[in-house]
């Protein structure tokens, strides 16, 4: 039985037909053991896949490709990295299912054409980041304003070499849900210490990513 | 540079009158803090016509798209005050202000807070206002819902099969409304329904550790240590900042008449902002370009242009 019902098949199948514009490699990390939705996960690309020719599936072993593990930066899994013409940091980790679907399927339209959709102004401002920051979007597949802060999220990703963000599905990770004391979606944490909650706008997201680049920048490493 | 309309909302309302005002020509202006407002909360929409089943976002998505497509612009803020002024209005949001020639007032409805002191300082870290988005958090920990109606039950019958208990906390002596909902909580034997009783206040550091409640009959007081609370009581408009502005009616609700126009000239409302009776996302939809075409027609009755065939 398939995941993605027949009248989803044909609906995505037009939507890549008409925006696919170069390859998109889905790089999926799994392992044989001890991963609830793993197989899910492997089946959701592999149908994905079938649907057009510029989808490509590449799976590797978290416990055994450890080149793999390194060059994607992996901590965990089942994860899914996105990657376009370049790695541009993007990482679905869980299985993308419920509302993330969709976002994943926008994802894929953006990394296929190597252009994110947020505003120029915003653009903009990211260029004068010029240190790693790692956004992590904390979701349920349940909630409906976890989709915006994940597109955000990623999309910032896209326009900066330097940040790298994760759409973590929390069920599927209770132990991040404790460290992080996630009590509310969609929870955001940037560089493990400015946090909000909340599906922010553009620009409000934005200050929040710049506040942490400048508390990353006033820090003085001993 | 002054727009033709601005739109206060961005939900089925405030979407709808921006793809009507922009098919027009006319400049036409979003301000919204947010995309969706309720529609986004349904899963499974199967009376909006066009769309035998389809999920909130996704006929949210449509709408928006619609309305970019039509050539709407969007920012995204918050208004907090609006003027009249000169040949218009003045609109003004947290860090700007706009001027404009009309405005339609679209933004809905806002889940009702406790507004008990201390109550902002948790939200995010245990205290949600949807049990739909944040429930599946609470797995095996002990959570309140605090609310008597469809909402409120419905929530609480998410929450008993995902936490290990929950208690609905009301100020009635009974819940009120679905049958159907009340007789399918009565079999679940992890819930304990608590009448008569008021939050009066929330306890913890990081994060929530006890609510506090009082009977409303003999004032005890009753502290229960818990993980999460949920307030659904519903939702309210918050029409303050406009009060004296335009006429709203004993609820807060704007009134309008059969244009959607309000008791000011140039100004329009539309949605589950106004007093029309029943809610739904159609009818809010059919608000909103009601209240488009009524600008259109103010505009050019009063700026004088060639009144072109709104149909074509």
């Amino acid at each position: 039985m398939s995941l993605i019902s027949n009248h989803i098949k044909e609906h995505l199948k037009e939507i890549f037909e008409k925006e696919l514009k170069d390859e998109v490699r889905l790089v999926f990390f799994t392992q044989d053991i001890e991963c609830e939705f793993c197989e899910e996960a492997r089946e959701l690309l592999q149908e994905l896949e079938s649907l057009s020719k510029k989808i490509k599936v590449e799976m590797y072993d978290f416990m055994k490709d450890d080149d793999k593990v390194k060059e994607y930066g992996i901590d965990k899994i089942p994860v899914i990295a996105m990657v376009g013409s370049k790695d541009y940091g993007i990482r679905f980790y869980g299985l993308p299912s419920g509302y993330e679907f969709s976002v994943f399927i926008d994802d894929l339209v953006d990394v296929s054409k190597g252009n994110s959709r947020l505003s120029e102004k915003v653009k903009a401002r990211l260029k004068s980041i010029n240190k790693p920051l790692h956004i992590q979007v904390f979701v349920t597949p349940t909630c409906p304003y976890c989709p915006r802060a994940i597109r955000i999220a990623h999309q910032m990703a896209m326009e900066s070499d330097f940040i790298r963000a994760d759409a973590v599905e929390i069920i599927e990770f209770p132990h991040l849900a404790h460290k992080y004391n996630v009590m509310s979606v969609p929870k955001i944490v940037i560089n493990d210490a400015l946090e909000f909650v909340g599906a922010l706008t553009e620009e409000q997201f934005l200050e929040k990513v710049l506040s942490a680049f400048r508390t990353s920048q006033s820090q003085i490493y001993l | 540079m002054t727009y033709d309309v601005i739109i206060v909302g961005g939900a089925s309302a405030g979407l709808t009158a921006a793809i009507y005002s922009s098919r027009f020509k006319l400049k036409t202006l979003v301000i919204t803090k947010d995309i969706g407002g309720q529609t986004l909360l349904a899963s499974k929409i199967e009376n909006y016509p066009g769309f035998m089943s389809i999920n909130g976002i996704e006929l949210i998505k449509k709408f928006e798209e619609q309305a970019h497509n039509s050539g709407a612009k969007f920012v995204y803020n918050e208004v907090v005050e609006i003027k009249e002024v000169e040949d218009g209005f003045m609109v003004k949001t947290l860090n700007e202000d706009y001027k404009t020639k009309t405005v339609i007032l679209a933004f809905g409805q806002t889940p009702k807070s406790l507004e008990i002191p201390g109550e902002r300082r948790f939200y995010g870290k245990g205290l949600s206002y949807s049990a739909i988005c944040d429930g599946h958090l609470f797995a095996k920990k002990t959570v309140m819902v605090v609310g008597w109606g469809d909402l409120a039950m419905d929530a609480a019958l998410r929450l008993c099969d995902i936490a290990d208990k929950v208690y609905m906390s009301y100020k009635t002596g009974e819940l009120l409304g679905s049958w159907e909902l009340r007789e399918k909580l009565e079999a679940k034997e992890n819930l304990e329904l608590i009448p008569y009783s008021q939050v009066i206040e929330i306890k913890g550091e990081d994060k929530i550790e006890s609510v506090v409640l009082k009977d409303l009959w003999t004032q005890k007081i009753r502290e229960i240590k818990l993980d999460g609370i949920f307030v659904e009581l519903g939702y309210v408009v918050k029409t303050d900042f406009i009060r004296d502005f335009v006429k709203l009616d004993v609820a807060g609700k704007i009134i309008v008449d059969k244009s959607c126009s309000t008791s000011r000239l140039g100004i329009f409302a539309a949605g589950d902002i106004t007093d029309t009776q029943s809610k739904q996302i159609i009818i809010s939809a059919g608000e909103g370009a009601m209240a488009a075409i009524s600008a259109f027609k103010y505009i050019h009755r009063r700026y004088g242009s060639i009144v072109r065939a709104y149909w074509s």
